[in-house]
């Protein structure tokens, strides 16, 4: 047990801890991402954009998803400032985005085309802030932080055999060290908790936070009922089948080993929605990775924790995506995808606290700075959910 | 390394940790189990006969329900077992009078 774990993370003003020290682009709307995206590029890599296909066209809880989704990654600690792109005539307010920011502790800037007289006028006075922000933001140094002040996304995606096996069990005890060090583990898509539920459920440290748990399982299958479908097929998915996992109950119960078996269920939050316990949250995600990623970093998770059976690239543009497969056969087909290689565990080379102890390692080592396979090859993928369609 | 692992005592599956041939027998704990079916790596294999209707148990909870009789040492997959979860597919047809849009109207 490393009980003085501690990483080199950025103390943020607001008293929360960074792992990562981004310029934010934020495009307000999807008719400003291009010029967000070609902005964060002219500070690459410490610039990143926020590129989204929503922002207008949208009414009550989806806009009000879009808005609280970028709103947090404007607060978020891994962001050191922030440059919101509007165009103008958008709902998404570039001025509410850019308060939140501050208010955080933030410098940030509003460019906004219709403004500034189209594309190229809006792109050249962006790159101009831009590179101001990256010049003050590098002069921001990492300090020693315990590891109490993470917060932990858990996450499979690509799920086969070897995830329930040997990956998942060995994130999960992760997530117990991080716990019982007073830091926070969050696990979403509650589509694969389907099956599962009465485990979390039994951890539960209050009645209310069991009964919010099932409330939230029920509705997600509800939901899925009302289509009139049978979920397998995306649930499990045609490559999970192929992998060996049959039912989701099956992959579920697989994949909640990722949260951990000492962990206690302390709240279960909305998404993208502040993680505000100690211990193990759930938020409301859907199973699609990178809605679901998207959403955990939200809620400010600092870093991720992603298993996979079959490989998977995705990452995130302010959080560092950790890959660990337990797949012998992935971790070789995709090398320059994965971070953490278990598949000792499913051959009995290696035991799981000692996959385990590799595991806290390479996340402290990546949140004090080390770049992810995600992060070297570029992979920042940003979905935010939504629930009607677009009007 | 053992072919098959077997995750709880209350499994009545286990799962290949190689791809395995029919007619292999394996160990598992103290018995010998006859593999009916090839199992491929990572799919299950089932430890005792379970009758269709009854659970199949994975991780010491059910995964869903057997849909035919399976015999010891047979492949455990989707063609013979079911989930009991979000099946909208089993939902009772909508009834006549709840037509939606695009549906013609009922000749009554």
């Amino acid at each position: 047990m490393t009980s003085t774990a501690s990483f080199l993370g950025y103390r943020r003003p607001d008293g929360r801890v960074g792992v990562r020290n981004h310029v934010l682009v934020v495009p307000t709307v999807i008719c400003s991402a291009v010029v967000a995206e070609r902005i964060a590029a002219s500070i690459a890599p410490v610039g990143t954009a926020l590129p989204h296909l929503a922002g207008c066209g949208q009414l009550g809880p989806d806009l009000t998803l879009t808005h609280e989704t970028l709103a947090a990654y404007c607060r978020h600690p891994n962001v050191g400032a922030v440059v919101v792109v509007a165009l103008g005539c958008e709902q998404v307010v570039a001025e509410r985005l850019a308060d939140d920011a501050r208010r955080a502790g933030k410098d940030a800037h509003i460019v906004a085309i219709q403004n500034e007289g189209g594309t190229l006028r809006a792109t050249s006075k962006g790159i101009e802030i831009a590179r101001e922000l990256a010049a003050s933001v590098s002069r921001i140094d990492r300090s020693w932080c315990p590891a109490s002040s993470l917060i932990v996304s858990v996450k499979c995606g690509g799920s086969d055999y070897t995830s329930g096996l040997a990956s998942n069990p060995a994130v999960g005890r992760v997530a117990d060290r991080v716990v019982s060090l007073g830091g926070s583990v969050v696990l979403g898509e509650i589509a694969e908790i389907m099956g599962a539920e009465h485990v979390l459920a039994d951890r539960a440290s209050t009645p209310e936070a069991a009964a919010q748990l099932l409330r939230v399982v029920n509705r997600v299958e509800a939901e899925a009922i009302a289509l009139g479908l049978d979920i397998r097929g995306t649930q499990p998915s045609p490559g999970n089948i192929r992998g060996g996992l049959t039912t989701i109950e099956e992959k579920s119960l697989g994949a909640t080993h990722k949260a951990g078996e000492r962990t206690r269920l302390e709240d279960v939050v909305g998404y993208a929605a502040p993680i505000k316990k100690r211990g193990l949250t759930v938020m409301d995600t859907p199973g699609l990775d990178v809605e679901s990623v998207t959403g955990m970093v939200g809620g400010g998770a600092q870093a991720v924790l992603f298993t996979t059976g079959l490989g998977t690239p995705t990452g995130n543009p302010i959080a560092p995506v950790i890959k660990i497969t337990g797949n012998a056969r992935t971790a070789r087909s995709m090398a320059d995808n994965i971070d953490v290689d278990v598949s000792g565990i499913m051959v009995e080379t290696e035991s799981l606290d000692r996959a385990a102890d590799r595991l806290l390692d390479e996340l402290l080592g990546v949140c004090s700075g080390r770049p992810t396979a995600a992060e070297r090859l570029g992979h920042r993928e940003f979905a935010i959910h939504r629930r009607n369609p677009t009007i | 390394m053992n072919a098959v692992l077997v995750i709880s005592e209350r499994d009545n599956v286990a799962t290949a940790l190689e791809p395995l041939d029919a007619g292999r027998t394996i160990r598992v704990a103290a018995v010998s189990l006859t593999l009916v079916d090839a199992v491929p790596r990572g799919h299950k294999v089932a430890l005792r006969a379970i009758g269709a209707g009854e659970a199949v148990v994975k991780y010491g909870s059910p995964i869903g329900t057997a849909t035919a009789d399976i015999a010891p040492g047979a492949h455990v997959h989707t063609h013979n077992v079911a989930s009991t979860r979000g099946r909208g597919d089993l939902r009772a047809r909508p009834q006549p009078g709840s037509a939606r849009i695009a549906e013609p109207p009922d000749p009554a």
